[in-house]
Formats: C-alpha cells, structure tokens, sequence
C-alpha cells in the first residue's frame, strides 16, 4: 500500500514522462534525436537571428540612410 | 572460500512491469558522494595545486590507511601469535609516529605553498601592470565600440563613413592591398556604386595579344589602389619610413582598434624635456613616442555623405570600424555560428550527462556482498 503510493507519485513527474515516451525503445530514442536535431536546430536558427536583430536595430547594412545615393551624384 | 554475490536494489528485468525506474539525486548529491573515492581523493589533493604537495598528501594518507588496517589486522591475530603480534606493533610503530607527524607536516607545507603560490602570483600581476611606457607607448583606454559584445554587429553605416575617410585621408600613403572592391559590395556599396567606383581607378592588366600591358579602368574583382609601387619607393617618399598597409592592421597591434583611434586622436605637444627631430611627431601611444605620421584627422577635413559632422572623434571611429570590418570581415557570422553552437552544445553536454548516468544507474545501484561459505 506504501509502496504502491509511493510508485504513483514517483512515476507521475516530468522526466518520468518524458522517459516512458523517450527512452523504453532505442529506435525510439534515435527517431527522436534525428527528428529533434532537425527541428531543433531551425527552431535556434531563427530564436538566434531574432535575438540579433532585436540586439542591432539599425546597425544593418540596409539601415544605412544614403544606400543608392553616390550612384545618383555620379 | 570466498564467494562474491550482488545485490542489486530491486530485481533488474527487461520486462516493463519489474524494472524500477532509475531515480535522479539532486544536482547538490552528485559529487558529494564520491568524497570518499578517488575521484573525491583527488579533488581533495588537486587542491593544494602542486604536483608534489599531491603525491605527499596521497603518500601521507596510504601511510594512515594502512596503519589502519594494520591495526584492525592485529585485533583478529588470537593468543598464540602474541610473540608475532609484538613483533608487527614494533615494526608499525615508527610508521604510525610518522605519519601523525607526516600529516601535520604535509599540512603546514600545503599552507606554505599556497602562500608562496599567492605572493608570486600578485607579483606576476603587479610586474605586468608597471611595463614600460617608452617600450609599450601609453596604455589605451578601451572604448565602447558598436560591434563589442556576444552578439553585436558592426554599424555598417559607420564602415561606409569610415571607407569615405580612408579613401581622402589615409590613401594617400597607406595601401589596403588584401581587400578587393567586391568585398564593399552588400556592406557598405550597393553593387552599382561599388563598380562606379572601382571604374574611377587605371589598372594595369596582362598582356593583349600583341604582347603588350595595357591600362584598363577597375572592375569590381580588382583590389584596392596602392599608393607606392613598392615598399622602398614609399620608404623614399616618406623619410625612411613605411607607412604599414592597413588591411590587417587591427589584429596586428595589441589591442588594435583602441589602439588605432588612440594613435590617430592622440598627438599632442611633447611634455618639457622631450624633444623630437625633424620630421617626427610626438605621440604618446606609439612605442618611443616619436612617429613618422603627421596628425591626419582634424575636425571638417571630410564631408560625410549622411551629413554626420566630421569632428575628429568621429572620423576616428568610423576609420576605426572600417579597418575592423577590413581585418575581420566575417565577425558578425562567427558571432552568429558561436552563440548557436555553444548553446546547442551544452544542451548536447545535458542530454550526454543524463544518458551515461541512466546507463550507470544500473552498476551504481548494486551491492556487493563478500561471504565466506562453510
């Protein structure tokens, strides 16, 4: 009865989850992996370029106010 | 006879209705457990951060050990070793006065060590700190450059300023021959003002089929113009000195770009009792003080096209900032690469750390039980 309460509580947290659905299969875990890497790595892509240019308002290269212009003085 | 029989925490079966699943100390527990092993012995000893002061203490701590054991040994010995067991106290006995003394002793010299270690350390900073400013020039102060920072780029509008002020000022005597009209393109030029100014230079191209060179107006594939043909005609046009081409100059001065705005903003009158020889300018960034250029940058000498006034400080930092992007064009993706692949990676050392103690957890979990039989 102890024990029995004891296993719910431990098999009911976030790893434990996460373990059941991840880490039972080996060819679970790798699809993950793969698929993870994937995804993952577009998902940091465009959160790292999104920091970027949060961090570097106006410093681009098309921020540059007289882009064009020596061109029309010529 | 000696058995070895393991008792692990729970039966392990690969079944999923047995296996008790692997639970996760707290990060606190991680470490603090293995004190007592050699990992822990070795943390303990790498402490003292000298290679002999370890193998002392480590020698020190065997010593006690097997004093230890030696005198768990000599309780078990029964009554009729009693002659043998005497004989052993003897023999055990210097050592265990030693060690008593040894550990006090690795104790003080571990103290000594780290004193020592401390004094020549706070020593090694100072001597660093009083170099020598005739031989080093004047330390520069460290600016707070646009482009400084994890993830910070280069103000491009202050690369295309900065282009504009070397292209009047400094190209008159100081080359840029690493970096092509092409490399302005996307950065600071549209691709037609780049072309509309590399078809303002002469270049001098191979031979036509008649054999003969033949001047040709620039391309966007051609370098940047040099100024002297080579390096003994601008020695002879400048007093002896070459003014040093400028593509790389940032990464090659100590703490270039401070460095360079300093040089540039710094000269100043000479203070009493320094005098300087025709010729030569004082500045007091430069190693020895007396530097060949004249002052260059004096307020409203360039026109921006953005219309920023050209005070000095100004041209100072956008020159600057262009022979930053010059020496390191491909900072702002190295930045970029870095912060992506340094996080990924350390979700990478999570997920590593996590897997190898998941494939432990079986052999940490174990008992070993030592029995006799019969």
């Amino acid at each position: 009865m102890d024990s029995a309460t004891r296993r719910r509580i431990q098999g009911s947290g976030l790893f434990e989850g996460l373990y059941r659905v991840i880490m039972r299969r080996n060819s679970v875990y790798v699809t993950f992996v793969i698929a993870g890497a994937f995804l993952g790595e577009r998902a940091v892509d465009y959160g790292v370029h999104r920091l970027w240019e949060y961090n570097n308002v106006g410093k681009r290269y098309d921020d540059i106010p007289v882009l064009g212009q020596r061109q029309s003085e010529e | 006879m000696y058995v070895f029989t393991m008792e692990n925490i729970g039966p392990v079966v690969w079944g999923e209705e047995k296996y008790q699943p692997f639970k996760f100390p707290p990060p606190y527990l991680w470490y603090t457990r293995h004190l007592s092993t050699c990992l822990g012995h070795k943390i303990r000893s790498g402490y003292a951060k000298l290679s002999f002061l370890s193998t002392l203490a480590r020698r020190s701590h065997h010593a006690k050990v097997e004093g230890d054991i030696k005198k768990s040994q000599l309780e078990v010995i029964d009554n009729d070793m009693k002659l043998l067991e005497l004989q052993e106290r003897m023999v055990t006995l210097p050592a265990q006065g030693q060690d008593r003394l040894g550990s006090a002793y690795t104790n003080s010299l571990r103290c000594l060590a780290l004193f020592g270690a401390g004094v020549s350390g706070l020593w090694g900073c100072s001597m660093i700190a009083c170099s020598d400013e005739a031989e080093h020039g004047l330390a520069v102060p460290n600016y707070p450059w646009p482009h400084e920072g994890i993830l910070s780029s280069y103000d491009h509008a202050s690369i295309r300023r900065g282009h504009q002020v070397y292209q009047q000022v400094c190209a008159s005597c100081h080359s840029m021959s690493l970096i092509s009209f092409r490399d302005l393109v996307g950065v600071a030029y549209t691709e037609e003002e780049t072309k509309a100014m590399a078809a303002e230079i002469e270049v001098v191209d191979g031979p036509n089929d008649e054999g003969e060179m033949f001047t040709r107006p620039g391309k966007l594939s051609d370098r940047f113009p040099q100024p002297y043909v080579n390096e003994q005609a601008a020695r002879f046009a400048n007093g002896g000195a070459y003014p040093p081409d400028l593509s790389l100059i940032t990464k090659a001065r100590h703490n270039g770009q401070n460095y360079v705005f300093g040089l540039l903003t710094g000269y100043r009158d000479p203070p009493a009792g320094v005098s300087i020889r025709e010729g030569l300018h004082y500045n007091p960034y430069f190693p020895g003080g007396a530097i060949a250029m004249p002052k260059m940058l004096i307020d409203g000498a360039v026109e921006y096209e953005d219309g920023t006034p050209a005070t000095e400080a100004q041209m100072g930092k956008d020159v600057v900032t262009f022979l930053a992007w010059a020496a390191e064009p491909e900072m702002e993706e190295r930045k970029l690469m870095g912060f992506k692949w340094i996080f990924v990676l350390s979700l990478a050392l999570l997920q590593a750390g996590y897997y190898r103690r998941l494939k432990w957890s079986i052999f940490k979990s174990r008992k070993l039980v030592l029995d006799v039989v019969n």
